[in-house]
């Protein structure tokens, strides 16, 4: 019999915030934090980003002071924990709290300012993919942990694979999630490869011309649901499976057939045992580049069908900026707080949309999803694809008593009616 | 992975591209990488370079010159791995590309890249930047080249903890055989030139690149093609390991109970400083189970991440003969054990 997963905590650090709640409320009103990132005397200086304006600073630690992306994971993975009841739990809990991380660069920003003089590096500073490793560290969870990154793909395969270690029984309770922070180098490569959009990041957009770097981190607890039933605790929604391929096309480029990434997203499905009619909201990878969204536009009308014209889809990087190897936790963790409200965020910089895409784009004001279930879509360099299922709670997969209760979580939730989906335009 | 609920995998192929051994033979006859030496870190720094591997011999003569070293590497390692998984095969017949993925774990491939990115940048901006180097500043690019290589397409997975990255990989690519995601696939490590900071971890002398892979297939399928089996890949366990002693133990323990009775052999490969309780923890847990178990530690990881996968491949293709445990801890007390079974008669 599988094993149900359940969301039980969120946290976040990111431009619209540092807590679900605002951060919701925000990306609900189409928000777009972008500004211009500074970086004095350097060639990325002024190119437009999408920041974290207010980090939490981690609590000091002689001789460890993090990078800015560990410290994003240090205070979002902290809120989830607590968000998820856990915080305070002792080691016979906390020992098999297992945790996945997923980042691209890593901190990055530890070396970039050792490069330039700025400071120097003590403990493993040097090594920028320690991040899990730390939080292992301060939070005194001692189950199994990885840190993947599959670039901008790694935060969605993060919580996959946090997913398969509940389902394979080696953790109850598995700490997942993504961080990101704006990097040097990475900024300049993709602006050296002209892949960088001069403005907001314009997901569908006819007239998108790349992408925009952003940054923050999304943490997520998943549990077995057995396990978050037998502490009352009140689950948000449930992972389902993921579908994972490889385009094996181009080692930055997307396959333009789009064929592998279609496979994903279909194997999500089958393998989550849903139905085209059980989607209620597509939460693309959208990043604003021609190349991504006109592919990820025809897989995804494909997988819809004839209900392309009824499911509402959106694109949260044009509110976020692309955090890399965090955004797939964001939209994860989106996920759950749109299968919680029922509500689908728009596309805040959606003015023209792209007329080769068929899909329903959200666009101005949020509308009503369209089923029980939201599919997330991650792709990234070195072709790498991956799907995940994210569904509503069943009356099984918690307590009765819980079902009814989720919204103790304390995060601000389901203000203003979204627009219907048969009402608004798409 | 838990080996009471995943199915065996077998190990049918290996290829090592690295300074003690290019490919299984010589890795079979090189010096024991499994003998404990203590790490002499008052040693200064020093890189080997990888001068024992000519690319064009494996590459061609065009098209590889603008790859990382890393790259090179693996790129090679992945073709000595599947000509070892087919040697013994009628035919060879080959798993579809489709359901063949590919999961590695890396430290250091891109490391010196990135710092040839910024450095540009800083010192000449954008324009400084090659663009040719550019796709090369993702960790993830040389896995995702070896799919390109050979239209690999299940997935293409890289980890990256200290050390253990390498061994996780083979713990991923075996869950997701499991969970029917492919029929085969690639594991094992890949890795660049490290910063000289790295020397708590790697040691003072470290090699300037190197991959070593495996190759897992399902048991059956490998009978089917008549592959040999250098061992059957029977589970895995993870944990983090506390730098309390006593909280140390504990946790240890319960990962090497995990993956069943004592085994025969069991190795642990540690970082160059502070791993000492870890090694003291495995002592004692053999000793409390009463165990007639040969634990080796080794301290220090010449290849970073690929030194565990090292060892472990030179132990399949000296012939596995016992059961053995094969274990690396990370600075943060990241730690994978992978069990081997010698492999099953085929009568």
């Amino acid at each position: 019999m599988t094993t149900d997963v359940v969301i039980t905590g969120l946290g976040v650090v990111s431009p619209l915030g540092n807590d679900p709640g605002e951060y919701w409320e925000r990306l609900l009103r189409g928000e777009v934090p972008v500004r211009p990132l500074v970086a004095p005397g350097t060639a990325v200086d002024g190119t437009h980003t999408y920041p974290v304006t207010d980090a939490p600073r981690p609590a000091p630690h002689p001789g460890d002071e993090p990078g800015r992306p560990s410290g994003f994971a240090l205070a979002a993975a902290g809120d989830a924990l607590r968000d998820a009841g856990l915080a305070d739990a002792g080691p016979t809990v906390l020992d098999g709290v297992g945790m996945v991380v997923g980042t691209g660069n890593g901190d990055s920003d530890l070396r970039e300012a050792e490069r330039d003089g700025r400071r120097e590096l003590t403990g493993l500073q040097w090594y920028p993919y320690d991040t899990q490793g730390l939080l292992a560290e301060r939070l005194a969870l001692h189950g199994p942990g990885l840190t993947v990154s599959t670039a901008c793909a790694a935060g969605a395969y993060a919580v996959a694979m946090g997913a398969e270690m509940i389902r394979a029984g080696e953790a109850e309770v598995v700490l997942v999630g993504g961080t990101e922070a704006v990097s040097r180098p990475a900024v300049g490569a993709f602006l050296r490869l002209g892949a960088a959009e001069p403005g907001p990041c314009r997901p569908f957009d006819t007239d998108r011309a790349g992408t925009v770097y952003g940054e923050g981190a999304a943490f997520l607890v998943l549990e077995s649901a057995a396990h978050a039933r037998g502490r009352g605790a009140s689950p948000y929604a449930r992972v389902l499976d993921s579908g994972w391929s490889c385009d094996a096309f181009h080692e930055t480029a997307p396959d333009p057939e789009g064929t592998q990434a279609l496979r994903a997203v279909r194997e999500a499905l089958h393998r989550s045992g849903l139905g085209q009619g059980d989607i209620g909201a597509v939460l693309c990878h959208g990043t604003g580049t021609p190349a991504n969204d006109a592919v990820e536009s025809r897989t995804t009308a494909a997988l819809l069908g004839p209900r392309t014209p009824e499911v509402p889809v959106t694109a949260i990087k044009a509110s976020l900026g692309h955090s890399g190897g965090a955004a797939g936790a964001f939209s994860c963790l989106t996920a759950a707080l749109v299968l919680r409200d029922g509500t689908v965020p728009p596309v805040g910089t959606l003015r023209t949309l792209d007329p080769a895409c068929e899909l329903r784009v959200v666009r101005e004001a949020p509308q009503a999803s369209a089923g029980s279930a939201v599919l997330v879509n991650a792709y990234a360099f070195g072709g790498n694809n991956i799907s995940v299922a994210i569904a509503a709670l069943t009356p099984d997969a918690t307590d009765p008593a819980a079902t009814t209760t989720n919204e103790t979580h304390g995060w601000t939730a389901r203000r203003g009616r979204p627009v219907s989906s048969r009402e608004g335009a798409a | 992975m838990n080996t009471s609920t995943a199915a065996p995998v077998a190990i049918t192929g290996v290829g090592a591209i690295s300074r003690p051994a290019i490919g299984a033979r010589e890795l079979a006859q090189a010096a024991d990488l499994w003998r404990a030496e203590p790490t002499d870190n008052e040693r200064p720094w020093a890189i080997a370079e990888l001068d024992n591997f000519a690319p064009a011999e494996f590459l061609g003569k065009r098209g590889w010159r603008f790859l990382p070293e890393a790259t090179r590497a693996a790129l090679a390692a992945v073709q000595l791995t599947l000509a070892h998984a087919n040697e013994a095969a009628a035919g060879a017949t080959e798993h579809a590309p489709e359901r063949v993925g590919v999961a590695l774990g890396t430290n250091f491939a891109v490391d010196a890249v990135v710092d040839r990115i910024d450095r540009a940048l800083l010192a000449e901006g954008i324009a400084g930047i090659s663009p040719v180097e550019c796709p090369n500043f993702s960790v993830n690019v040389p896995a995702g080249r070896l799919g390109i290589a050979h239209g690999l397409r299940a997935f293409n997975i890289t980890l990256v903890n200290l050390l253990t990255a390498g061994l996780e990989s083979a713990l991923v690519g075996a869950r997701a055989m499991a969970a029917d995601r492919a029929d085969a696939v690639l594991v094992g490590a890949v890795e660049g030139r490290p910063p000289a900071a790295a020397r708590t971890v790697t040691g003072p002398g470290v090699d300037a690149a190197g991959a070593c892979l495996l190759h897992l297939e399902r048991p059956e399928r490998a009978a089917e093609r008549g592959a040999t089996v250098h061992a059957l890949l029977t589970g895995g366990s993870r944990r983090t390991v506390p730098g309390n002693p006593a909280a140390a133990q504990r946790v240890l323990a319960a990962a090497l109970d995990a993956l069943g009775t004592p085994p025969g052999v069991l190795h642990l490969s540690l970082p160059a400083t502070g791993g000492a309780h870890v090694a003291q923890a495995a002592e004692d847990w053999a000793k409390t189970r009463g165990a007639a178990t040969a634990l080796t530690v080794t301290t220090g990881a010449p290849q970073a991440s690929a030194t565990p996968v090292l060892g472990l491949a030179q132990h399949l293709v000296r012939g596995v003969r016992e059961s053995a445990v094969v274990g690396a801890v990370g600075p943060r007390g990241n730690l994978t054990l992978l069990r081997v079974e010698p492999p099953r008669s085929r009568a």
